[in-house]
Order: C-alpha cells, then sequence, then structure tokens
C-alpha cells in the first residue's frame, strides 16, 4: 500500500464529511444553490450576450466616445478615495483599539456612523453648505470673500466619498487588531524592536489582509457609486451610463460602457486578490487569546482627542447638523408630508421583502459551500458573487434589457425591483450565513443522526435553529443595503412608485433641498436602527 | 452468562474497506466486539481508525466488506444503512452538544418519542452525576462536565455500542486522568458495549479491554493490554506501545548470541537463523565500567528514574531504565547488561516469532 503523508489523508477525509446537505439527495442541494446561482449571473450573462451581439461596432463606439476620460476620471476617483480612507482609517482603528483615549467607546461607534449617511445626501448636504450661495459662503458673504474653492468635481466628491467609505476600513483593521495575538507584538518587542518599528515591521504586516480587503469595499463602492458623483457633478462610468440610457434612444452605449464598468470592477477584485496575498495564512490561532495590550498616550492624549473629534465632526456632526437646519427650514416653509410616508412604506416594504428573499435564497449557497466543497460548489458560489462586482446601475440596466425582451410580465413591478436588491445584495447574504454555517460543527448535526434524526429532521432541530442568528443578521443588512439603494431604484421602479431614496434624489436634482431633508433624516435613521443592533451584536 | 453467549457480537467487520480516491483509508479490517466488551482503536494520526468509526457509525459508506451492528448487516459495498436507524451512539471529540439545547434538551433528544423518556433522562443524569444541572447550558458546563453529557445523550437511546471519538484530547493533562477513569467507571455500569479512538497508548491501556493497533489502513495486533505490552506482534507496535529497541542476534547450538551476551534459544529458532530480540528499558542495566566502549548518548530524568540512551560499540543505540541512586553523566563509558529475568520477544522478518525460554 502506498504511504501518505498524514496532511493529504486528512484533505480528503475531511471533505468528505458526512452532513445533511450531503446526507440529502443530490438534487435537494443542488437544484436551489444552482437555480439561485443562475438568476444572480442572469443579469451579467445577458448583458455580455447583448453587447457581443453588437458586434464590430463595439470597440469603435467606445472608441468615438469619451470613453478613456471617463475610465480616466473613475480611475482617478478610485484611487484617491481608497488612499484617503485607508490613510485615515489605519490610525483611528488603532487609537479606539489599542490605547487608553478618553471616551473610547463613544468614539469606536461615532467613527462608524458615516455608514448610515448614503452618498446622495452627502453630496447634497456638501453643496448645500459648501457650495456657491451655499451655507458657509452666506455667512463668510459680509467678511468680503466672495469665492469659495470649488465643490463641484474632482475635490468635493473625493473628500465626501472619502468621508463616506472609511468605516468600511475601519471596521474590517479593528476586527483584525482585537484578534491579533499579542504574543507576536511582544515577541518582537523582546527582541530589541521599538514600539513604532514593531508596528511597521509586525502589526501592518499582519494588517495587510484587513486593509486590503476593507480597501476593496471602499473601491467597489467609489466605483459603483452614482448619486455623489452625479449631485457633485464629476462624470465617472455611473453617471456616464445613467445619461446615456437616460437620454439616448440607442441604448447600446449604455450596455457597453457597463462592461467595461464590470471589467474595472474585476481588475480591483484580482488586485485585492494579489494584495491579500497569502497573508490570510498568518492569522493567529483560533480560540480566545488574551486582549492585547493597552498602549497609554500620555501628554498625546489631548493630540488624539482633537483629531477624533475632527473626523467625527465632519464626518457625523457637521452633516446631521446641516440637515437639522434643512429640515427644520423646510417643515418652517410648510413643506408637505403627506407623501413621505408613502415614500417610507413602500421602501421599508421593498426592503424588507428583498431581505427575506436574498436571506432564503442564500441559504442553499452558503450550505452547498460550507458543507459540499468541490468543483460545483465552487463555480455556484462565484456566480452568486458576480453581485459585488456589479454596480447597481450595471444590474438596472441588464434587468431593464432583459425585462423589455424577455420578462414582460414582471417588467414595470415591484417583483423585478426586488430581483435586482437580491442579486446586488445576495454575496453580502451567503457570506453571513457562510460564517454562522461555518460555526456548527459538523459533528454536531452527526450526533443528531446519531440519536435517530433523518437528514430533514437534523435540519430542522439542529442546523436552522443554530443559523437563526445569521438569518437575522443577514437580513438586517441587505435590508440597510436595500434602503439606502439608489442608481437600481430609480431605474426600475414601477412608474408612480416613489421610495424615500427617489425622491431625496428627484429632490435634490431639481435643487430643492428643503423638501430633500426630511425624507434624508427618516431614512438614516431607519437605517441606523439596524446598523447599530449589528454593530452591539458583533462586539457582544 | 448463557444468553449472553448466544447473543450475536455487538459489532462485526469482515474485510471492511475504505478508500477515498487512491488513499485507502481502512484496510480489510476484520474485527469482532462482544457485549459489553470495551474495545480501544490504537494507532499514530492518519491511520485511518477515526474512519473505521465513522464507518461502524454509518457517516462513511464502505468500499468493500460487510459490517454488522448486533447481528444486524447494515453496510456492504456501496450501501450504508443511515446512522439514525443503527442504533450506534457516538461521543465525538469536541463533544458535540447541541448549543441551543440545555443538558436535558440534549439528553432527551434521541429519545423524546419513546415512553419513560423523563425517567431515563434522569436515569442517566444520575448515572453520569449530573442530575442537579438538568437546566444548565453547554456553554455553563466545564469540560469533564460537559464530556459527561455527552456521554448521558449517547446512552440515553440504550444503543448497541457507544463510540468514542478521541474523546478526552480536549481535556487538559490533570483533569485527564480524572475524567478518563470517571467515564470508564460510568461505562461500566451501565455495561456497555464501547469501542474508543485514541492515539494515546497509556489511555489505550487504561481503558481497553481488548486493544486493536492499527497502522496504514489496517489492524496490526488485537490482543489484551497485556498481550499488546508483552507480546507485540511486530516492531511496529512494540515502539508504539513504549520504548523498545531490538537486537540482532545469531543462533547458535543452545543459544542466541547477541551484542549483550547469551540468550536462551527458543526451540522454534532454527539454526544459523538470524532473529531480533526485543528489550524494553527496564530490561537493561548500566554500570561504571571506564574500558568500556559502549558510551552514555543521553539521558531523561522521569522523577523515579532515569532513562539512558546508550551507544553500543556496534553503533546501535539501546535504552536503559535506572533508579536515580545512582547517576551517570553524557558522556561516560558504561558496561551493558542484559537481566530481564523474564521470557524475551524473538523476531523473524519483523513478526513475533518466539519466546526465549526463562
Amino acid at each position: 500500500m502506498a504511504l501518505v503523508p498524514d496532511e493529504v489523508k486528512e484533505l480528503a477525509l475531511s471533505s468528505r464529511r458526512w452532513t445533511p446537505f450531503s446526507g440529502l439527495p443530490p438534487v435537494v442541494v443542488w437544484a436551489p444553490a444552482v437555480l439561485v446561482a443562475s438568476a444572480a449571473a442572469l443579469p451579467l450573462l445577458y448583458l455580455l450576450i447583448r453587447t457581443v451581439g453588437v458586434g464590430e461596432e463595439l470597440p469603435d463606439m467606445l472608441f468615438r466616445w469619451r470613453t478613456a476620460g471617463v475610465l480616466l476620471r473613475s480611475a482617478a476617483l478610485v484611487g484617491g478615495v481608497t488612499t484617503g480612507a485607508v490613510a485615515m482609517a489605519v490610525p483611528l482603528a488603532w487609537l479606539t483599539v489599542r490605547t487608553d483615549i478618553p471616551l473610547r467607546r463613544m468614539w469606536s461607534v461615532a467613527t462608524v456612523l458615516p455608514l448610515v449617511i448614503p452618498s446622495y445626501v452627502a453630496a447634497f448636504l456638501a453643496v448645500v453648505a459648501l457650495g456657491p450661495k451655499g451655507m458657509l459662503q452666506g455667512w463668510l458673504a459680509p467678511l468680503g470673500v466672495e469665492r469659495l474653492p470649488e465643490i463641484y468635481g474632482y475635490p468635493g466628491a473625493a473628500v465626501t466619498l472619502v468621508l463616506l467609505t472609511y468605516p468600511y476600513v475601519l471596521l474590517s483593521v479593528r476586527g483584525a487588531l482585537g484578534r491579533l495575538d499579542p504574543a507576536l507584538e511582544e515577541t518582537s518587542r523582546s527582541l530589541g524592536v521599538g514600539r513604532w518599528e514593531t508596528f511597521c515591521l509586525v502589526i501592518l504586516p499582519l494588517l495587510r489582509p484587513s486593509i486590503a480587503g476593507g480597501a476593496l469595499l471602499v473601491a467597489l463602492y467609489t466605483l459603483s457609486d452614482f448619486g455623489a458623483v452625479s449631485i457633485l457633478r464629476y462624470e465617472t462610468f455611473t453617471w456616464a451610463i445613467y445619461i446615456q440610457y437616460d437620454g439616448a434612444l440607442d441604448r447600446t452605449l449604455a450596455a457597453a460602457l457597463s462592461l467595461v464598468l464590470i471589467t474595472v470592477a474585476l481588475a480591483i477584485l484580482i488586485v485585492e486578490g494579489r494584495v491579500r496575498g497569502r497573508a490570510q495564512y498568518y492569522r493567529s490561532t483560533a480560540g480566545a487569546v488574551r486582549p492585547p495590550g493597552v498602549v497609554r498616550l500620555g501628554r498625546w492624549k489631548w493630540a488624539a482627542v482633537a483629531l477624533m473629534s475632527g473626523v467625527v465632526g465632519v464626518s457625523v456632526v457637521l452633516p446631521m447638523g446641516v440637515l437639522g437646519y434643512w429640515v427644520v427650514r423646510g417643515l418652517a416653509a410648510g413643506e408637505a408630508l403627506q407623501f413621505l410616508w408613502q415614500d417610507a412604506f413602500n421602501s421599508v416594504y421593498v426592503s424588507l421583502v428583498a431581505a427575506l428573499v436574498a436571506v432564503a435564497a442564500a441559504l442553499p449557497v452558503a450550505g452547498l459551500v460550507v458543507r459540499h466543497q468541490g468543483r460545483m460548489s465552487s463555480v455556484v458560489e462565484k456566480l452568486t458573487y458576480t453581485g459585488f462586482a456589479l454596480p447597481g446601475i450595471v444590474v438596472a440596466l441588464a434587468l431593464v434589457f432583459l425585462g423589455v425582451r424577455y420578462l414582460t410580465p414582471i417588467y414595470q413591478t415591484v417583483i423585478m425591483l426586488v430581483f435586482a436588491y437580491v442579486v446586488l445584495f445576495l454575496p453580502t447574504a451567503v457570506n453571513t450565513l457562510r460564517a454562522s454555517l461555518l460555526q456548527v460543527s459538523p459533528s454536531v448535526e452527526e450526533a443528531a443522526r446519531c440519536l435517530g434524526k433523518s437528514p430533514l429532521g437534523v435540519m430542522a432541530t439542529v442546523t436552522l435553529p443554530l443559523l437563526r442568528p445569521g438569518f437575522v443578521a443577514g437580513a438586517a443588512i441587505v435590508f440597510l443595503l436595500a434602503m439606502k439603494e439608489l442608481p437600481a431604484t430609480l431605474i426600475l421602479s414601477p412608474i408612480g412608485f416613489t421610495t424615500l431614496a427617489t425622491s431625496i434624489w428627484s429632490a435634490t436634482s431639481e435643487a430643492f433641498f428643503a423638501r430633500a431633508a426630511v425624507p434624508s433624516l427618516l431614512l438614516i435613521l431607519v437605517t441606523a436602527f439596524p446598523l447599530v443592533w449589528l454593530l452591539r451584536r458583533g462586539e457582544g | 452468562m448463557t444468553s449472553r453467549l448466544l447473543q450475536p457480537p455487538a459489532i462485526r467487520c469482515f474485510g471492511l474497506t475504505k478508500r477515498f480516491g487512491d488513499v485507502v483509508a481502512v484496510d480489510r479490517v476484520d474485527l469482532t466486539v462482544e457485549h459489553g466488551r470495551k474495545l480501544v482503536l490504537l494507532g499514530p494520526s492518519g491511520c485511518g481508525k477515526t474512519t473505521l468509526l465513522r464507518l461502524i457509525a454509518g457517516f462513511e459508506m464502505p468500499s468493500a466488506g460487510t459490517l454488522a451492528v448486533g447481528g444486524q448487516v447494515v453496510a456492504w459495498p456501496q450501501y450504508a444503512l443511515p446512522p439514525e436507524k443503527r442504533r450506534v451512539g457516538m461521543v465525538f471529540q469536541d463533544y458535540a452538544l447541541f448549543p441551543h439545547r440545555d443538558v436535558r434538551g440534549n439528553v432527551i433528544f434521541g429519545i423524546n418519542r419513546e415512553s419513560g423518556r423523563e425517567e431515563r433522562v434522569r436515569e442517566v443524569l444520575r448515572m453520569v452525576g449530573l442530575e442537579d444541572k438538568e437546566r444548565r447550558m453547554p456553554h455553563e458546563l466545564s469540560g469533564g462536565e460537559q464530556q459527561r453529557v455527552a456521554l448521558a445523550r449517547a446512552l440515553a437511546p440504550r444503543p448497541a455500542v457507544v463510540l468514542l471519538d478521541e474523546p478526552f484530547s480536549n481535556l487538559d493533562t490533570r483533569l485527564r486522568s480524572r475524567v478518563r477513569a470517571e467515564v470508564k467507571e460510568i461505562l461500566t455500569a451501565a455495561k456497555a458495549t464501547c469501542i474508543f479512538v485514541t492515539h494515546d497508548q497509556e489511555e489505550a491501556l487504561f481503558l481497553g479491554d481488548t486493544i486493536a493497533v492499527m497502522a496504514e489502513g489496517r489492524i496490526r495486533q488485537v490482543d489484551t493490554p497485556e498481550g499488546i505490552f508483552h507480546r507485540p506482534a511486530t516492531p511496529f507496535v512494540a515502539r508504539f506501545m513504549g520504548i523498545a529497541d531490538f537486537l540482532p542476534a545469531k543462533v547458535d547450538g543452545d543459544a542466541l548470541v547477541t551484542e549483550l551476551g547469551l540468550v536462551p534459544r527458543p526451540r522454534e529458532a532454527a539454526p544459523d537463523a538470524t532473529v531480533e530480540v526485543m528489550v524494553r528499558p527496564d530490561d537493561l542495566s548500566i554500570h561504571p565500567d571506564a574500558g568500556s566502549e559502549a558510551q552514555i548518548m543521553g539521558r531523561v530524568f522521569l522523577g523515579g528514574h532515569y532513562t539512558y540512551r546508550v551507544r553500543l560499540p556496534s553503533g546501535l543505540e539501546v535504552h536503559s531504565l535506572m533508579e536515580h541512586s545512582l547517576t551517570f553523566g553524557v558522556g561516560d563509558r558504561v558496561a551493558v547488561r542484559l537481566d530481564s529475568g523474564h521470557p524475551l520477544n524473538c523476531y523473524v522478518n519483523g513478526r513475533l516469532h518466539a519466546t526465549t525460554p526463562v
């Protein structure tokens, strides 16, 4: 008999462990997962077919049009915002996790709050506060200041997006800092390496995967952002696509630009994979590690507080203050509120349905991916992840094409909108469920089988009850994202169906800022609850 | 007693084989476990013992061979009766307690449709000494208590056999020996048939009525703990059960000539055959001898004793266990004497061939 290394055997054994998912008749596991995956990949496939169908004119069309300029502008924005967000988030993460900064808990919540501000709300607040004839200008006018630095264009869009997206890097790095085995840092110090050098030589490299993970989210967010760039008039792909879609009779160029946009998104994913490298294997051992020591800031304490106040001031307090001012002003001016309740109801209703459908669709995929590793399951997993790289506007556009031709019965219905949300946010739901399923040891399911339960019985009495927290968390995240989503909502909402997001958008695009303020506040409040709940759950 | 003899064995494997692709994890295993017996599957990691256990539990399907539980054939090539229909209880390495159910909820899980379940829960909880912790959640229990809940849960449906997969590896060393004794007592009191899987020879000697040593998917020897330790069938088994050295020996008349002197010749050894004689550290003693060519290469302090590693003139290294009243240093020259006082095992071509007469 051939001698086989232990690891190979372990691998062979571990990948073939029995579970309810593999114990069921294969079709019961495969069919739903494959169905979900195909549905998720459908928009992208259709977009591809349709664009390739254009044939040789396609390159011509892209060259003739100002594609290169848009591409450069998008790349510049993605690069700038990602760099800015990382540069801002890493020190903030370190300060809130590892130091004795006063009011540490308050800062750690406050620095995450920008996540609830939709980009189109932030952008319109930037315009009303800092734009020409804005609030700041108004206050400075008596002092003889005639012009402020231009808010429109690259600087305005970049700064706004940095302030909105740095929490993604912050959360990711903070998690990694908390899990870091303090023994690594202590080893470095005991080998005679100073604190600052240890940070650069040991901690920073260990944080690289989490920085890369956060940066990926920021880059994709920026690339697919539609609200901020269009309000701040910086022409990137999403805005260009929307204009082509909205204005031109022939929508082929919009489709072609979408494909270029997807290519850029895939390039970002590949770059992230490279940067992350093999570093993920360095993760410290599982189980309860000692919490890392606290660094005493000493006299630097107040500098740190000043920095923190500045960040929170600019990214949370200032926008909320401006918003509050406009809410009061709008109400005083007698802005009608009666439409608002219908909008709020519509928003909550479609987002809730999308959240439930997304977690239900994620279950077979997560089950397959976690419990049934293999080539087919990795294909299914990758297909469901297409939504992650697809900007909302692209999915919406693909569904419009698809709807007009083949899905006429559901085109211009809420079903189509829910479908778009599910495609876009399925990866998030799968991720959450997968993490939660990974915590259910297969031996727990096996124990239930030994005690006389059939595979379906195991699902009902053990697996599903243990997954409940994962379901709730996944649904909460999808709900939050769907509430804020703008371009897909804008394009796919049936005629006459308005949500908070679309109302804010139409008000701001006509510069009725007072009208946009109340729904913005409402939207922020509704999304803040699930977020705060998720954050507290993550800490507990 | 007679009725037990008439019962079919609790477990019977015949030519049981499991292949994963090109890897043969379990290779033609024949094994019988009678009712009420405790069998230990012992072997290094990756030897296939856990796969064998999973075949018995019903989580794997045999590639060849058959398996019967309590006289009922439950698996043959490409067929496996589902685990829930087998009357096999299992205690997992990580205990696998249902984290969302309390102690009672865990124990009742396998019998919740039977009459008298409440009494049975109380009975097994009393058996494992946890009758006052019914309402605790698994995370509120210590490691040893979790272990006992897992045991109670497995015993509650009165399985034909209880399988325990490395059940003590999650406990720290001090707790381990205590929990081990408790578990053995509980299982004995319950008259349960059980199969343990372990890689720890000390644990195997303590727990088993019978030990089956596995390597590379095959069962190398099945015997009582004493038999396995004193008459290991192969050098592999001997080394796995503690330190063992093998001295090459030549038959010369009525004696075997080894580097450490003459040993009586077993009748089975043919004239001019070459055999290997197994010696354990307690069979060898060492004495100061400045003129000797044998030299101490290393020593390990074991509290009451030292184990010395000695290089013989031929270059062969042997081990000797000596009381600490007389200590030697590394590099000391010593004379090595073979004074076992009991028969020694002789191996031919790697198989136990005979034992020397006293």
